[in-house]
């Protein structure tokens, strides 16, 4: 079979009846699974998996992959809407996509991601498919130096997550470090900060310590301002905002392209993947476009993480059909759907059955578009929920937060991450501290440290002198010099600015505050401190450890302890400065009804772990439902009513029905789920 | 004799009135319910997709038919979805597990596993042999066909595994030791996956799969292309101190014994503890995977599921699915034998647990 029979071959197969039904349920089944956060692609193909027994090859593919392609599309949508990422591989979405939300742009923001979307998906199947019997040198020459160098060049990318503060960004980079070293170190046999909690031995779960941090305080502020995810009125809206999406799409086809390749290369690493490559393509972004107004609504900050993430799936399936090395969880279940289809990754993929893996590429080309146009036409409908009342979405939205962080293992444990990060992401934003760099110290520690532990048992010291590690090297510092560069140049802009301060300008800047981008001591020192006692106990706990496993955490815990102490130092002065009335207008004081009526709020999430040890967690659901909107809405029962029963038929559909949990029920009292 | 006969008879009566009474009150024990299932390792990893698979062939066999829900709790090598099953876990017979066993913990009483793997409730167990490998250009200058070319050398040879104490990692280190070849073991990688992509990189030249594993996995990956050879399984513990053939496992590829007495002679054996500890690990083969109740569970439910269970083991489409998936025939244990098999193998003699102690301890830097 040529090369061009292969294509031909593969596109018939699969336009043959079943699989383009099949692959259109997939897409539905992926839009559905990236869309809700907490389940994501993953989980979607370990329950599909099993259906795909007895099926012909390209049904099966055009199935788990229709599914596969699009959760990354789809994962955008409360990304935007809700300020909440859909899936791991859309975390640096949120930054500007939900700052355009609050502006009145969401359906702008979603245009362009979809339309990146894709032609990245596309894009990335393209390259897949030419890239197969070359890529073997690329894959190969990878190994665990090379992704530690990579990880490290990850890290720079904190420079630009910082917002104005890189003295806060380093620290909550190095809390992030820290963060990943929670658990059961495998490699020496030791339990790190788990506090006895068998939860923790797996490590910090990522998606309730992700949506602590970002979604309850987005959260708070809806419930205590009562305003609108959208800070503008609807009928001050362009009306076109998805086509004005795809053109912004259009406009910024260069950056576009750029992160395709970002996303591609960086899927094809195993090991990196799906949850830094947002980050690095965000970074890349931030770093070279010209005119950046990242973090406070720009569509390029849109524009390229939903390229990146989508590409990256075509990267990531080249290790697994070409070597069988799957990159990622997702990819071990495809190598399983691979055996059970009675097919064998490797060379004959390239030979005998390149037809087949044509199959996947005209399933990836062909998933992507149709995901991506149904949610075109969609768009403008899901981001009419951004102009919706504050206390009419809230419960809403906090059925699917604690949902979501409850559907990975279903522990309580979990609840109580999500609080406990709630209430930390909160004083961040409150205190000007950046968080996106805590999430991308987490995903790079984990990957760092194994990587470091691995290079140095099979390399040595060589590990630093291999040939690309020094070309990763000499790119970190390339990019350290020109992101201190850029700091000082944003500052100089800033600085002009306000003195040629415009009313407008003003205006924008009070409605959309870019992460880390106002400073507040009062709220900030409480972190400071808390960040110095963490740091100061990971150290102090690590000393009985044997070397390996209490390398990394204590070489962390010093840094960290070094830059929190310095944040303090500047905090203090600030505090200083504000009571004797020279701070500086970026130096604001605490808005302490606002802060004391968040915390009363927030004592009303902890009153739902409690309750939940009480009554079960799907009373206790409805019950929050019931009484916030009694209580906080002041709505009628007639609402009330409607919108119990509304919850109730999502919790049962969703969480009993299509992806079942196990519930919370108290052993005292009988069981509801039974 | 009469009496005798009357009263065997009524014996009879009453115990099919038993049976035909109790038939119904199964049905309804599961009827409309849902059993929550904890799985103790990831979505899509081996447990994972092979407890789905033997759970959905089982669900024919059990009365009421009720809906089946995974759950996964992983973490710590499979200790931590163990222990929530033992603490968290619910006795009224809709809660169970299917783990890979995480039982070397248990033998070296690693503090992590706070679960008694003994006191669980066994539904049923099956067995799974790992197959080593290595690459054919391990020994410079050499290529290596099979076991033989590989058991007198005195290169160093290049292993990968997942954490001192881990089973892979122990199994390894101790075959090298006991064959007295050269060893560089490399631990800490994640996944199976990793250290596969290692020895494509040549960073590594041998590990160990399980048979799911490398039929899944290996063969496509590293045997077809031609770049590595399998050479020997461990083998199942027999009487007399020895180490058998797997008949789950082709003939060309011998057992761990058959390559030491290759070596060292028929007959003879490593010392004491090395070769204790290498049939410890073989018996821990033969109950790979488990299907268990907590302690303290409903008798009934476990009565239930136990014949469930069995039929499951009989079934042709579940056996010819688990030849499929796992390239090789089934082989396992009823709930009953799994119950006293996991005893013997837990409870090892203090000394024994001891040098396995110090032995992973050895490998911690």
């Amino acid at each position: 079979m040529t090369f061009t029979e292969a294509v031909l071959d593969g596109l018939r197969l699969v336009l043959i009846w079943p699989a383009p039904g099949y692959m259109l349920l997939g897409v539905a089944i992926g839009m559905f699974f990236g869309a809700v956060p907490g389940l994501g692609g993953l989980v979607g193909m370990a329950i599909i998996l099993p259906f795909t027994f007895g099926m012909e090859p390209s049904v099966a593919f055009a199935f788990i992959l229709g599914m596969y392609a699009v959760t990354t599309t789809a994962d955008t949508l409360s990304s935007v809407l809700l300020g909440i990422p859909g899936t791991a591989a859309s975390q640096a979405t949120i930054l500007d996509g939900y700052p355009m939300a609050q502006r009145g742009e969401a359906s702008r923001a979603l245009g362009a991601a979809y339309t990146v979307s894709m032609i990245g998906g596309v894009i990335g199947a393209v390259f897949l498919a030419i890239s197969i019997p070359i890529v073997r040198p690329i894959i190969l020459a990878f190994s665990e130096p090379e992704l530690f160098a990579m990880a490290v060049l990850g890290l720079t990318m904190v420079a630009s997550l910082s917002g104005k503060s890189i003295f806060k960004g380093t620290a909550a980079a190095c809390f992030g470090l820290m963060l990943a070293c929670v658990g059961f170190a495998e490699f020496g046999g030791v339990r790190r900060y788990w506090f006895e909690q068998n939860f923790l031995l797996e490590g910090l779960p990522i998606v309730p310590y992700v949506l602590g941090l970002f979604a309850i305080p987005e959260v708070l502020e809806l419930a205590v301002r009562n305003t609108s995810i959208s800070r503008v009125q609807r009928e001050e809206v362009a009306t076109s905002g998805i086509i004005n999406g795809m053109k912004d799409a259009a406009r910024h086809w260069w950056l576009g392209l750029r992160c395709t390749v970002i996303g591609v290369y960086v899927g094809m690493l195993p090991g990196l993947g799906g949850s830094i490559v947002d980050w690095v393509a965000y970074g890349h972004a931030a770093q070279s476009e010209k005119n950046g107004n990242f973090g406070k609504g720009d569509i390029r900050g849109v524009i390229a993480p939903e390229a990146a993430n989508n590409a990256m799936k075509g990267g990531a399936l080249l290790p697994t059909i070409a070597f069988a090395i799957p990159g990622s969880a997702s990819m071990a279940i495809l190598l399983s759907a691979f055996f059970i289809q009675g097919l064998e990754p490797g060379p004959q993929m390239l030979t005998d059955k390149l037809n087949i893996t044509f199959t996947l590429v005209w399933t990836l080309v062909l998933a992507n578009v149709a995901g991506a146009v149904a949610l075109l036409l969609w768009g403008s409908q899901a981001s009419k929920i951004t102009y919706l009342q504050g206390h009419i979405i809230l419960p809403a939205i906090m059925l699917v937060v604690f949902m979501g962080a409850w559907v990975g293992n279903g522990t309580l444990g979990n609840w109580i991450v999500l609080l406990a990060f709630g209430f930390i992401g909160y004083f961040m934003k409150l205190g000007g501290w950046p968080r996106p760099p805590i999430v991308l110290g987490f995903v790079l520690g984990k990957i760092m440290e194994e990587a470091m532990n691995l290079s140095m048992q099979v390399h040595g010291w060589g590990s630093f002198t291999r040939p690309i590690v020094l070309i990763i090297i000499a790119l970190t510092i390339i990019t350290v010099i020109f992101a201190v560069r850029s700091q000082r140049k944003k500052r100089a802009q800033k600085e002009a600015r306000r003195n040629e301060a415009s009313a407008n300008s003003v205006q924008e800047e009070a409605m959309v505050v870019e992460e880390g981008g106002k400073d507040c001591p009062p709220a900030s020192w409480p972190i400071a401190t808390l960040l110095i006692l963490v740091f100061a106990y990971c150290f102090y706990e690590a000393i009985p450890w044997s070397f390996s496993p209490k390398l990394f955490p204590q070489t962390v815990a010093t840094v960290g302890l070094l830059l929190a102490v310095g944040a303090l130092v500047f905090d203090l002065k600030g505090m200083a400065a504000i009571k004797a009335g020279t701070a500086s207008a970026d130096v604001v004081g605490i808005d302490k009804p606002y802060v004391l009526k968040s915390l009363y709020f927030l004592s009303w999430l902890i009153g739902i772990f409690i309750l939940t040890l009480i009554i079960g967690q799907f009373p206790t659901l409805l019950l929050f439902v019931i009484l916030y909107l009694k209580f906080w809405g002041k709505f009628g029962w007639k609402l009330i009513a409607i919108y119990t029963a509304c919850a109730v038929a999502f919790l049962l559909i969703m969480f009993n029905e299509i992806v079942p949990v196990m519930w919370y029920e108290p052993a005292h009292l009988p069981s509801i789920f039974l | 004799m009469n009496f005798l006969k009357h009263s065997a008879l009524g014996v009879m009566a009453v115990a099919a009135a038993a049976v035909g009474l109790n038939a119904p009150a199964d049905a309804q024990f599961y009827k409309g319910k849902r059993v929550n299932i904890i799985i103790n390792y990831s979505a899509g990893g081996n447990t994972d997709i092979q407890g789905r698979m033997v759970m959905r062939h089982m669900k024919k066999y059990i009365p009421g038919n009720p809906r089946l829900v995974f759950r996964h709790v992983s973490g710590a090598g499979g200790t931590v979805g163990a222990n929530f099953l033992a603490e968290a876990g619910r006795t009224n017979g809709y809660m169970m597990g299917v783990f890979t066993i995480p039982i070397m913990s248990q033998v070296m009483k690693a503090p992590e596993l706070r679960a008694d793997l003994a006191a669980f409730h066994y539904v049923g167990a099956i067995g799974q042999q790992t197959i080593s490998h290595i690459r054919k250009d391990a020994i410079p200058g050499k290529t290596i066909k099979n076991w033989k070319d590989l058991i007198n050398t005195d290169h160093e040879i290049r292993t990968g595994g997942h954490g001192p104490s881990s089973s892979k990692d122990l199994r390894t280190r101790l075959f090298f030791e006991a064959l007295e070849i050269p060893l560089k073991h490399v631990t800490g990688y994640k996944s199976g996956g990793k250290i596969r992509a290692a020895i494509l990189k040549n960073e590594l030249d041998m590990t160990a799969d399980s048979l799911a594993g490398y039929f899944g996995r290996v063969v496509a990956q590293l045997i077809k292309p031609g770049i590595s050879v399998p050479i020997w399984h461990v083998g199942t513990p027999g009487p007399n101190n020895t180490i058998l053939h797997s008949p789950s496992v082709a003939k060309n590829i011998p057992s761990f014994q058959t390559v030491y007495e290759a070596k060292f002679g028929k007959g003879k054996r490593p010392s004491a503890n090395i070769w204790n500890s290498i049939r410890t690990i073989a018996a821990t083969r033969e109950m790979l995977r488990i299907i268990v109740f907590r302690k303290g569970t409903n008798p009934k439910a476990v009565k239930i599921m136990r014949a469930a269970w069995d039929k499951t083991t009989k079934d042709k489409g579940f056996l010819k699915e688990y030849k499929k998936v796992n390239g090789s025939v089934y082989t396992g244990k009823s709930g009953v034998d799994a119950q006293k098999y996991v005893k013997s193998i837990v409870n090892v003699n203090p000394k024994l647990q001891k040098s396995l102690l110090d032995y992973a301890d050895k490998a911690r830097k």
